[in-house]
């Protein structure tokens, strides 16, 4: 649960930086650029969490399928 | 560690950026430099008459860094060597790794080059005043990028600094 709490906050970080540079890049009227580092970002963020989202996917299907 | 890693990580990102954002500071400046360099140039052979040699070097020491260096050493070898055409393209070359300017203002700068001394008097005006007039171009292009974008380039840099920062921790 300890490590859970600091992922968040991690996360929550590279949002706002991401978000930044989006603008920043916006502003500019760089919107492609700005498209990509949002989508860098995601995907990044996505591979942070993937171990738990499998965890989750794991945990429901043990409860409906009752396998595990 | 991990501190001193991403304190580490920010501060070289964020140089990156700051050195993006001062290149496109100094470019206005060298090429109004080069403008007056081509401006003296032009009074020297229209009115003195000197051999282009003492004409650079009395470029060279009436401008200042870095495109003096430029005139300075094109006079001094064409002492000995009286191929400036060759000449001009290598130090040419020299320009590019020491000053901020881009390709374009070079490539300018070296078509002007071909032209040096193949002509009479009339038609070396028209073709110096052609070559500041693209400087010209170049030169409010070069400040509105400045304007423009180094504000920009320190802010991604400190911000990709601490996003790397972030998901490397």
């Amino acid at each position: 649960m300890h490590q859970d709490a600091s992922i968040i906050f991690q996360i929550a970080g590279i949002g706002i930086v991401v978000a930044m540079i989006h603008t920043i890049l916006k502003q500019l009227g760089k919107e492609e650029y700005a498209q990509f580092i949002t989508l860098v970002g995601f995907i990044i963020v996505l591979m942070m969490v993937m171990d738990s989202i499998a965890d989750l996917f794991q945990q429901i299907k043990s409860v409906f399928l009752f396998q595990g | 560690m991990n501190w001193i890693g991403a304190i580490l990580l920010i501060s070289a990102c964020s140089l990156i950026g700051f050195d993006h954002a001062n290149r496109l500071k100094k470019r206005p400046e060298q090429l109004l430099l080069l403008k007056n360099a081509l401006q003296i140039m032009e009074a020297e052979i229209i009115y003195s008459q000197f051999p282009i040699s003492d004409i650079c070097l009395h470029i060279a020491n009436q401008i200042s860094k870095p495109v003096d260096v430029f005139f300075n050493n094109i006079g001094v070898q064409m002492k000995n060597n009286n191929q400036l055409d060759s000449l001009w393209k290598e130090e040419i070359e020299q320009l590019d790794i020491s000053s901020s300017l881009d390709r374009k203002d070079l490539d300018i700068l070296r078509q002007f080059g071909a032209t040096l001394g193949h002509y009479d008097l009339d038609q070396q005006q028209k073709q110096l005043q052609l070559t500041l007039l693209h400087l010209d171009r170049l030169l409010t292009e070069a400040q509105n990028n400045y304007l423009l974008f180094s504000k920009v380039y320190r802010g991604i840099g400190i911000l990709t600094g601490i996003l790397l920062a972030l998901i490397l921790i």
